[in-house]
């Protein structure tokens, strides 16, 4: 049964081969976004000792970490669903009895191991080259949950924004507001609880957080106790996007009317 | 096995303004009947062509069938299934081959795709491999299976197209225009291949074409449909004798010749030097060519079926 998905898997690690320089030009834009974060955290802590309740060591940590999780937690190759979808070419995947988001799961997990395995060697030039102080993981097992739970929620979202494109062919706005509210809203360049702490309560309840700032504050070992909330809200967002990401899916299919395609 | 009754579909189109803000909020939509109620039957190991104008109706008909669309009323069942649930013992007896796109994967190989369906299907190795050589052998085309599908011609990559989408063995197979864009000579191997694969595997085909040659050669029932309706539904000779009883003789001149020394030989259609072209009746075919041969000096000539869309028209 999860040969056909075995197969999608190598498929898509062969169709990547294909287009070698795209992606180490793509990862170049990436480290250099590292290490522009990493120096700019660098250049506040010639002055102070801490940020919020953050040392110097704990919030590089957090870059570098956030750096590695954002990617995995990231790497996705839903955005071609919309184009497959505009294009029409979308049909020859209705009408094969695999299912569409294992299709996708499979997919996207080469785009997530590509992307991490970079990742990894960028995030070791700059702890290697610039001493940097990397704090040793702390609660793994409550970091790997939170994790899963990102996981699962940048997948539905990610299909979410994709199926957009049943409706309209303008799919490209939704996932750029999308994108943008993760730069701020998900911890890509300082951790969220640095924050005013009545914004911090707000930010908690929406989904972003959970795609990889609560993983990375896990392990740099900044949660304040027990964190039975922050578990339970992350578990209501992977049900929900679930959901609605299937009964989106099950009415783009009901009401696309392929016209023209 | 197939069964089609009062089958309607409506789509829903934006209908765009001139004023941006209500194009975004206040959205205004027409509705647009490509299907009206169509009702057939088509039996086991059946090839039978659907044809009408651009917007007829027939890509909604195959993907209805195919399970892509949901239809807005009417009945459609396939061996017991309905095709929009899309169960898995229903898509594995079918394939969709499309002439305008395709399933291949760009950048590798055929194989590649070939293998994934493979996998897809859960088709035996064995299988696997008998049916790949098998179809190789029919399109001729053995080598170009490991060749990179961007580095084919349109041709070869109709030809891995259809292998790709007949590994499972498919007992239905939906052919929507799958000659369309390919030069003559790949045209004629796809409908050679789609003759000799139908008479030796006996499968039920479904082909929508434009060109009235794809079903002549290959169709013996013929199912005309234009704006959502089946204008006709039989066989094949009878709706070309009916209806078709018109030829097209184009001509390329050596020299520039008065229009009216022209029309005085046949009905002229269109001049514009070097080429005129003439609707000649059927019966008169050979006739009006011995004139235009004593009458005109040409460097070539050619005779043309009538449109498809000019015999739909002769149907109302």
């Amino acid at each position: 049964m999860f040969k056909k998905y075995q197969l999608v898997f190598s498929t898509t690690v062969k169709e990547y081969f294909a287009y070698r320089l795209n992606f180490v030009l793509w990862r170049l834009r990436m480290f250099i976004y590292l290490a522009s974060t990493y120096f700019f955290w660098q250049a506040v802590f010639e002055k102070n000792i801490t940020f919020g309740h953050y040392d110097k060591s704990a919030i590089l940590s957090y870059i570098l970490y956030v750096s590695l999780i954002s990617n995995f937690v990231f790497g996705t190759r839903t955005s071609d669903i919309a184009a497959e979808i505009n294009d029409g070419s979308i049909i020859n995947w209705l009408l094969k009895p695999i299912s569409f988001f294992r299709l996708y799961m499979a997919k996207d997990l080469v785009d997530k191991i590509m992307n991490i395995a970079f990742s990894l060697f960028e995030v070791w030039l700059i702890v290697y080259f610039f001493k940097a102080p990397l704090i040793a993981p702390k609660n793994i097992l409550l970091a790997s949950l939170f994790f899963i739970n990102g996981l699962a929620i940048s997948f539905y979202v990610n299909m979410m924004l994709s199926f957009i494109g049943f409706w309209t062919t303008e799919v490209w706005a939704p996932r750029f507001v999308f994108m943008i509210m993760v730069l701020f809203a998900a911890g890509t360049y300082f951790p969220l609880d640095i924050l005013p702490p009545l914004l911090y309560k707000i930010m908690i309840m929406t989904p972003f957080p959970y795609l990889f700032f609560m993983t990375t504050r896990t392990l740099v070992g900044r949660t304040d106790g027990f964190v039975l909330f922050e578990v339970l809200i992350s578990f209501f967002w992977v049900i929900a996007c679930f959901f609605l990401a299937k009964r989106i899916w099950k009415k783009g299919n009901k009401s696309f009317s392929f016209w023209g395609r | 096995m197939i069964s089609v009754n009062n089958l309607s579909k409506v789509y829903k189109v934006h209908q765009r303004r001139s004023n941006l803000l209500a194009d975004i909020f206040f959205r205004k939509y027409k509705e647009i009947v490509a299907l009206d109620k169509v009702s057939f039957s088509i039996g086991e190991n059946e090839l039978v062509g659907f044809i009408g104008p651009n917007g007829a109706g027939k890509t909604t008909t195959l993907k209805i069938l195919s399970g892509v669309l949901y239809p807005s009323s009417g009945n459609v069942n396939i061996w017991g299934f309905y095709p929009f649930d899309k169960k898995p013992d229903f898509l594995k007896q079918i394939a969709f081959i499309m002439g305008q796109r395709n399933q291949l994967v760009w950048d590798l190989p055929a194989i590649d795709t070939f293998k994934l369906n493979q996998a897809v299907y859960e088709v035996p190795e064995n299988e696997f491999k008998k049916t790949v050589g098998e179809l190789s052998e029919l399109l001729d085309c053995r080598d170009l299976v490991y060749k990179p599908v961007k580095t084919l011609s349109m041709g070869e990559r109709m030809k891995m197209e259809l292998i790709a989408a007949l590994i499972h063995q498919p007992k239905i197979i939906f052919l929507d225009e799958p000659t369309i864009g390919l030069d003559i000579f790949s045209q004629e191997a796809v409908r050679n291949f789609i003759k000799r694969y139908q008479q030796e595997f006996k499968k039920t085909i479904i082909l929508t074409s434009h060109y009235l040659e794809d079903v002549k050669r290959l169709a013996k029932r013929l199912i005309v449909i234009d704006k959502g309706k089946i204008l006709h539904d039989g066989n094949l000779k009878d709706i070309l004798a009916k209806f078709s009883n018109e030829k097209f003789v184009s001509i390329i001149l050596e020299k520039e010749i008065d229009e009216t020394e022209l029309s005085d030989i046949g009905q002229l259609v269109s001049y514009k030097f070097p080429k005129a072209v003439f609707k000649v009746k059927k019966n008169q075919l050979a006739e009006k060519i011995s004139v235009i041969s004593k009458k005109i000096p040409f460097a070539d000539l050619n005779i043309e079926e009538e449109r498809i869309e000019e015999v739909v028209k002769k149907m109302f």
